[in-house]
């Protein structure tokens, strides 16, 4: 059976890569006594599948993987397992039963991340960001200049924003993810930056600590009628 | 969320930031407490290296499990996290508790290798101690050294309040209550080393003076004050059963070198090879008890999650209980899903109907380490290995089913020939028809692959070739090449691969291994120069050590290539490890005539380390 499970990093942990959490769980698995199916041959590995990887020195409250599981009591049982073997930083917040088709599996059912975006204190006294945001997401299309290593292509941001607000100071974003269309949010804050003419880039702004950026959550279905990934399949 | 040493943007800037958080599973972290001891334990090397070190986490163990001690981790910072912190002078910290460590008690640090050396002096600098003991105050933790390299510590002795010479288990806490007790009775620095040196196993170097004669070499070793003990004893832990071992190890989150949990199965080794310093300086072999061992198994496994167990031992084959061990274990690691990992194992048929089960034939190897060519130079430096021994090995293996050879030599030992070098490929040579001849062609798994590597010998203390002399690198060099040369006109050309290390390091590391006080200014001097990370080939600089060697007048002949007397006061003559100078002796003109020793299980050789009372020496 598969089993996905959801999760929160926090605090330090934003500074683990994607390849640590997928070791820090397979241990995690392991310590908590959960009986997961393992692959044939010589190197046997669990066999789990992880979400969307989230870029180093974010956090997040919406993080999955999917475990194939060849048995587990309730869902509670399941969720206190595994939570007895976690780390300061790391909680489990939940676990569900998806279905076995591979469409189900949570990177490729992924269309949608939603984020939100906090800005140290000084950089929002300078700038009126609310209404520049507003000025920049009312705009009918946002061209940029996407550079890959063979070409140079022009693409719109402005429809692969599917939803944002302002509000307490912090801009909160809904972002196409996933393998057809995808946008990340420090790409996003660059455009709205440069727009709004201030001279730093979404990346400088993201590792100086500027803006920092929180995962809120991960999501399935079409943009208007959107599923979190932690809501597919039933209760265990 | 805990404090952190370092800013978001710094960790956003340097290459794996999980290596200074210090907050994996199982790392202790503690409430400071008024009058708590503050130990922070180094392994002057990256994490991803210094994580998979034993010595260390079995010292955090002991430590720990003291409600009036924290002891924390610390590493070397990698040359981008180095640069940024003396630009933006952000003070060197210990992990759990991300303070600096100049505000701790005591520093300690694994000399595990020589190439680390100027590595320690990076780690007192960024710390702000400095880097001379004698230059150090009342506010400066106290530098303690351990580890391999402390069987000849001088020429770091400069840079060290104390060295620990011997196995932590047995007078650690004492280190720390005399401390306590100094601290207590508003005692200062020098009072304290001057107490602790009455420690068995304590060698404070200010309490010693060196005199030197006309020759250069040493005419004089004495201690300065009372407390100094003229001979320091190596201290040994005789009931490793039981003893603290860390059964929670510690789970990194970020890849290391090798992740995985280490099951040491017994100190020390029974075998007599002339050039291991390992082999002398651990007498005697004391084994751990199998039921201890399969119970350590477990819960470590239990606590951490790994996917690997490794057994750690010097030669994993002269267990006593090595197949009971090894049975148990399999059984409880198929059940987890658990790989095992078996080095230095003698290839036999136990060995190989073992590594049949746990490993893939088709892609793994069989190794051996005859470590010379000929049987003539396998006497002379007492390697148990014949030729038949590694042909009936060999052959075993193509019969089950594998066609992969690994071979390890080293070239520039005493009394070497060049027919010794043609001796190593002949041998390899001879592997590889033994699997034409017998492997009939319908049973071969493809062509056979003989892969052979070289170091070149370095000659340590404690051991009976501490006396031999070295090469120069031009010298290493066309030992090498005759080897290669050789390689190429064979007729299995295709199927046998050879390559040889560097000759740079070696020398550095024998001037390193046999040097004395007199060392230390040029450590010093390159470390100014900015040499760090010696170890790392992309970071290691022959020229500017050589160079360095030159400016402070240090001569590298005279501790490399220069036949030393027997009578020579050797720099590390005053620790005493519990084996003779005079046995090491005997051994070495053995060695010349090319004389064989019995192993201990054979026949006892009188080295001396029946003084421990116990091991191998009391068996049966």
């Amino acid at each position: 059976m598969k089993v996905r499970f959801r999760f929160s990093k926090e605090g330090e942990t934003c500074y683990l890569g994607h390849l640590d959490m997928m070791r820090f769980f397979q241990k995690a698995i392991r310590r908590a006594h959960i009986d997961v199916a393992y692959s044939q041959g010589f190197n046997p590995h669990q066999i789990l599948s992880f979400a969307s990887p989230l870029g180093l020195g974010m956090t997040s409250q919406g993080e999955y993987f999917d475990a194939e599981l060849k048995s587990c009591g309730s869902g509670r049982e399941l969720l206190e397992a595994i939570n007895g073997a976690m780390t300061e930083g790391i909680r489990v917040l939940g676990v569900r039963r998806i279905p076995d088709e591979g469409k189900y599996n949570a990177m490729a059912a992924l269309t949608a991340c939603s984020y939100m975006v906090s800005f140290d204190e000084s950089f929002a006294a300078e700038y009126d960001l609310c209404g520049m945001w507003q000025r920049f997401i009312s705009r009918d299309s946002i061209p940029v200049i996407k550079k890959t290593k063979t070409q140079t292509v022009e693409t719109d941001l402005r429809p692969l924003i599917l939803d944002s607000g302002f509000s307490s100071g912090k801009l909160r974003l809904l972002l196409a993810a996933g393998s057809v269309e995808s946008v990340k949010a420090v790409a996003v804050l660059s455009a709205f930056f440069e727009s709004s003419g201030i001279p730093l880039s979404g990346e400088q702004a993201f590792k100086t600590g500027t803006v920092r950026i929180e995962r809120l959550d991960q999501f399935t279905g079409d943009k208007d009628k959107l599923t979190s990934l932690g809501e597919v399949g039933e209760e265990i | 969320m805990r404090k952190l040493a370092l800013p978001h943007d710094v960790l956003m800037s340097v290459d794996k930031p999980a290596r200074y958080l210090g907050n994996e599973l199982n790392s202790v972290h503690k409430d400071l407490k008024p009058g708590m001891v503050r130990y922070v334990m180094c392994f002057p090397d990256v994490y991803d290296v210094g994580m998979c070190h034993l010595g260390l986490p079995i010292i955090y163990e002991m430590l720990n499990r003291r409600e009036d001690i924290w002891c924390e981790r610390l590493y070397s910072p990698w040359p981008d996290l180095d640069r940024i912190m003396r630009e933006r002078h952000i003070p060197l910290f210990a992990l759990e508790s991300q303070d600096p460590v100049r505000d701790f008690d005591f520093l300690g640090i694994t000399l595990q290798y020589e190439m680390c050396y100027t590595n320690i002096l990076q780690v007192l600098d960024l710390a702000g101690i400095p880097l001379l003991a004698k230059d150090r105050g009342e506010d400066d933790p106290i530098v303690i050294g351990g580890g391999p390299c402390t069987y000849n510590p001088e020429p770091m002795a400069d840079f060290f309040d104390m060295f620990y010479i011997g196995e932590a288990e047995t007078n650690m806490y004492d280190v720390v209550d005399e401390y306590k007790a100094a601290r207590a009775k508003g005692l200062g620095r020098r009072e304290y080393l001057r107490r602790a040196a009455s420690i068995p196993g304590i060698y404070v170097p200010s309490l010693y003076d060196v005199t030197y004669g006309g020759d250069g070499t040493i005419a004089s070793f004495t201690p300065n004050c009372p407390e100094a003990p003229a001979k320091v004893k190596r201290v040994v832990e005789m009931n490793l059963t039981g003893s603290y071992y860390p059964e929670k190890p510690i789970v990194p989150f970020m890849r290391i070198i090798q992740d995985r949990v280490t099951l040491e199965i017994m100190r020390g080794c029974i075998r007599g090879c002339r050039f291991c310093q390992a082999g002398s300086v651990y007498k005697p072999q004391r084994e751990k008890d199998l039921d201890w061992l399969m119970d350590l198994a477990r819960r470590m496994l239990d606590e951490t999650g790994q996917e690997e167990i490794c057994l750690s031992s010097l030669s994993s084959s002269d267990y006593s209980q090595i197949e009971p061990l090894i049975r148990g274990l399999i059984d409880e690691c198929n059940r987890r899903m658990v790989n095992i990992s078996l080095p230095s194992l003698r290839i036999d048929e136990f060995s190989l109907e073992v590594m049949k089960l746990l490993t893939d034939v088709r892609s793994s190897s069989v190794t051996f380490a005859p470590e010379a060519g000929t049987q003539r130079l396998r006497d002379v430096i007492n390697k148990g290995l014949t030729e038949e021994d590694i042909l009936d090995g060999a052959l075993a293996a193509f019969k089950a089913g594998w066609n992969k050879v690994k071979f390890y030599f080293m070239l520039g030992q005493p009394t070497e020939t060049r027919e010794d070098l043609l001796g190593l490929v002949d041998l390899c040579e001879k592997v590889a028809m033994k699997y034409y001849d017998e492997i009939p062609k319908e049973e071969r798994q493809g062509r056979i692959q003989i892969n052979a590597s070289s170091s070149f010998f370095v000659p340590k203390p404690f051991t009976p070739f501490q006396w031999a002399t070295m090469l120069h690198k031009d010298e290493y060099l066309e030992r090498a090449y005759i080897v290669k040369d050789s390689f190429k006109n064979t007729r299995n050309s295709r199927a046998l691969h050879y390559q040889y290390n560097d000759a740079d390091i070696t020398i550095l590391e024998g001037i390193f291994a046999r040097g004395d006080r007199r060392i230390a200014p040029a450590i010093l001097e390159a470390y100014k120069k900015g040499q760090i990370y010696d170890a790392w080939s992309e970071y290691f600089n022959y020229d500017l050590w050589m160079e360095t060697f030159a400016e402070c007048g240090i001569d590298v002949d005279f501790y490399n290539v220069r036949a030393r007397s027997l009578d020579e006061i050797l720099p590390w003559d005053f620790i005493d490890t519990g084996v003779s100078k005079s046995f090491l002796r005997r051994e070495w003109e053995k060695a010349l005539r090319g004389e064989v020793s019995p192993n201990c299980r054979e026949k006892c050789a009188g080295c001396g380390a029946r003084v421990y009372g116990g091991g191998v020496c009391f068996e049966g």
